[in-house]
């Protein structure tokens, strides 16, 4: 596949008087297994359920793997959706919803679904309902994988999770993906998990998104500069300000760069990823391109 | 699609399948033995005079058995509740909407299974049920009137199968949790059941109303539907039923001998030249009334099942 | 206790604080590896399935970290049938490394005596390199 495997134009969704998710425009290239970040309530789950076709847009338009979502089985054959709170019937076993599956899919790899959860050890013939949280994301994964599709939204998968549990999803995750021929997009709160799993990066927040990059790309043209007190306007063209911290004698600013910093009196640094997110997170309600926010810490002489 | 609303409601087909095979060996066990009852009495009655009491005197013991029969009123209620409104409440209660309807299975085929299998149910069990019951009856019929179980026999139960699992289907469809779904389907089943049963079914037809004698052999139509009864006067006029005693004749006004018994007043109006006029249905009206209420409530199913389709297709999942 | 028995040649840490990106973490602990003899010659790498669910990261770090190895010759891949050590990395020879480690604990020991603390030490190393690396790629 060469096209973008999302791609979407001023999407927005509203319900009733407020909008969930608006003015949003994205592309993510095929191949990327993408984080999806941004606090509660940014607008992520309303983002995939968008996508998938569960919703429809109130503003807009959205396109996934080439085309409009819809409810046609083309479109359902080739996506894979997991929702919050791992959605499975309650009172069948996992081998029961992988039976099923056979019934609902054209494409279903039920040996392969069987064997991933054996190797896990995850008990195959008792309702769902009584086994732990992790085992049955993991189900619901292995269902997901089993349909072999193109593309795979996962909400929140690892959010209700415990350590070892998360460790484990998206373990099995990483491996489908080395498999070949499946993008990946899945949302979370939290950080730290997704950046050894992700190379691109999706960061909303107050229902808007902020950044959409390879995450390799990101951390590259991210800098975090300190240096003697100055105003921050009077920085160096070319660098757009995210996030900046005066102090009485310093200035510490985390800047976006397309080329290398010139200036000799700032003092530079590598940023990891959830500091650059941070930074964009602290401009609540700008949206890409908008790029500053600034804190004055008064240091008593 | 089959597979899966067979593997998801399988436990309650089988309840089903049990309950019904345990009515119907209770109905069986007992109707025959009516039946038998019914018969012996028909061929003795002529040598005791007492052929024309026989509804008075048959089937006095019977009566936790008609209460279960009775009970049988409240089947298509039962489907509404347990088939039709959990159908898409618990789906989305539960948030399985959201895997059921991201395999590889349009949300209209989704519907049309679902809906497709529950109606067709409760319209089995609704007939199985209604043969039943009919069957059942065919003493009491002959004795007093199939109108006075109207509800239970004939074809009218399966619409209102139909009617209630429809219903459940679309108040589960808008409302989306299961408890209130339930609460509300009761609500508007009964408050729908009554308005037309009570007040709507007496005026299908226009009723027939005639002046009968008040005793003798042929003191009322026999086999039909009774909606009102009154006195008329030995000068024809018609006397309402809220008639006073004191507009009766004197001598009627006085109690009864010893011994006179319960029929003392009638014969005492109708040596004085009383009558009484009776307002009623037919007996021979009994099939077009079953096919106008079934009709009215398939009609009703119809445009229930639409409904839900269209506000369940045309909305965010 | 746990305890996991891998089928892979050898197993792989990455730590998310150092800085240090996780391919480069993953290129210096396979040179290490030869480098101690755990890996010899001809020995096949993890294949990138087996690292990557032993640390549930991204194929294409581990991608990035085995082209990398092969650029500097360390190791081969072969189409279909997995990655192999093919050489030892780079370093003096057994003698010059012990004359050398000599020569370190003498400056350390005259450091000490002129009141540089190991911090101070550290920094200094850490500096020292970065502004020689700087030296030699102008």
């Amino acid at each position: 596949m060469t096209g973008p495997s999302i791609e979407t134009s001023g999407l927005g969704k509203q319900y009733g008087q407020l909008w969930a998710l608006q003015d949003c425009s994205l592309q993510v290239p095929p191949g990327r297994v993408t984080a999806l970040l941004g606090p509660n309530g940014a607008g992520k789950t309303t983002l995939l359920r968008l996508l998938v076709g569960l919703a429809s847009p109130s503003a807009g338009s959205a396109r996934v793997l080439g085309r409009a979502p819809d409810s046609s089985e083309e479109f359902l054959a080739d996506i894979g959706y997991l929702a919050q709170d791992v959605p499975l019937y309650r009172r069948l076993s996992a081998d029961d919803h992988i039976g099923l599956g056979a019934h609902l899919n054209k494409r279903w790899d039920a040996e392969g679904a069987r064997d991933r959860l054996s190797r896990l050890h995850v008990p195959m013939d008792r309702p769902v309902a009584t086994l732990s949280g992790g085992q049955r994301a993991q189900v619901a994964l292995g269902l997901v994988l089993a349909k072999r599709p193109r593309l795979l939204l996962l909400d929140e998968p690892v959010a209700a999770l415990d350590p070892l549990a998360r460790r484990e999803f998206l373990s099995a995750l990483s491996e489908a993906v080395t498999d070949g021929g499946v993008s990946v997009i899945l949302s979370s709160h939290l950080v730290h998990d997704l950046e050894r799993v992700c190379d691109h990066v999706i960061l909303m927040s107050a229902s808007r998104v902020q950044l959409c990059a390879d995450i390799d790309d990101v951390l590259a043209s991210h800098r975090m500069l300190l240096g003697p007190r100055r105003p921050v306007d009077a920085v160096e063209p070319g660098l757009t300000v995210i996030s900046a911290t005066q102090t009485q004698r310093q200035t510490r600013l985390l800047v976006r760069t397309a080329g290398p910093v010139l200036d000799p009196s700032w003092e530079q640094d590598e940023v990891g990823l959830e500091d650059v997110i941070l930074a964009y997170m602290g401009n609540e309600g700008a949206g890409i391109g908008a790029e500053r926010t600034h804190r004055h810490l008064e240091v008593a002489p | 699609m089959n597979h899966l609303v067979w593997r998801l409601h399988r436990n309650q087909a089988y309840l089903a399948v049990a309950a019904l095979a345990a009515l119907t060996v209770i109905l069986v066990i007992t109707g025959i033995t009516m039946a038998d009852d019914y018969r012996n009495a028909l061929a003795n009655c002529a040598a005791t005079q007492s052929c024309g009491d026989l509804g008075g005197i048959l089937f006095r013991g019977d009566g936790a058995i008609m209460d279960l029969v009775d009970f049988t009123l409240f089947v298509p209620l039962l489907f509404g509740l347990f088939w039709g409104a959990p159908l898409l409440a618990k789906e989305f209660e539960d948030g399985t909407h959201n895997l059921a309807w991201t395999q590889g299975v349009s949300r209209w085929r989704w519907m049309r299974a679902n809906i497709g299998w529950s109606l067709l149910a409760a319209a089995v069990w609704g007939a199985a049920l209604a043969a039943l019951v009919s069957w059942w009856r065919y003493p009491e019929n002959a004795l007093s009137s199939r109108f006075n179980a109207f509800d239970v026999q004939g074809i009218v139960p399966v619409a209102y199968a139909l009617f209630a699992v429809a219903l459940g289907i679309a108040v589960g469809s808008v409302i989306r949790r299961v408890l209130p779904s339930l609460a509300v389907t009761l609500a508007i089943f009964v408050a729908i059941r009554v308005a037309i049963g009570v007040y709507l079914r007496p005026h299908y037809m226009a009723p027939v109303t005639k002046v009968f004698p008040l005793l003798g052999n042929d003191t009322g139509p026999s086999g039909s539907w009774v909606l009102s009864q009154g006195l008329v006067s030995p000068t024809g006029k018609s006397l309402g039923p809220g008639i006073a005693f004191s507009q009766f004749p004197a001598a009627c006004q006085a109690a009864p001998p010893p011994g006179g018994g319960k029929s003392f007043l009638g014969q005492c109006l109708a040596s004085h030249g009383f009558r009484q006029t009776i307002t009623y249905q037919p007996a021979n009206r009994f099939w077009a009334f079953q096919g106008l209420e079934a009709a009215i409530f398939v009609v009703l199913a119809a445009a229930l099942v639409g409904f839900a389709i269209w506000w369940v297709l045309g909305r965010d999942a | 206790m746990t305890s996991e028995l891998l089928p892979q040649s050898v197993t792989f840490h990455l730590r998310s604080d150092s800085g240090v990106p996780a391919y480069l973490q993953l290129v210096q602990q396979v040179r290490q590896a030869v480098r101690m003899g755990v890996l010899e010659i001809g020995d096949q790498l993890p294949t990138v399935k087996e690292v990557v669910a032993e640390l549930a990261i991204n194929p294409n770090t581990v991608q990035k970290a085995y082209r990398e190895l092969e650029h500097e010759g360390l190791v081969v891949g072969r189409q279909g049938v997995g990655t192999f050590v093919a050489r030892r990395p780079n370093g003096p020879p057994p003698g010059t490394q012990v004359r050398l480690a000599r020569g370190l604990h003498k400056w350390v020991q005259s450091a000490r005596a002129e009141g540089m603390d190991d911090e101070a030490m550290e920094a200094l190393l850490r500096e020292t390199l970065r502004g020689t690396t700087a030296v030699e790629v102008a």
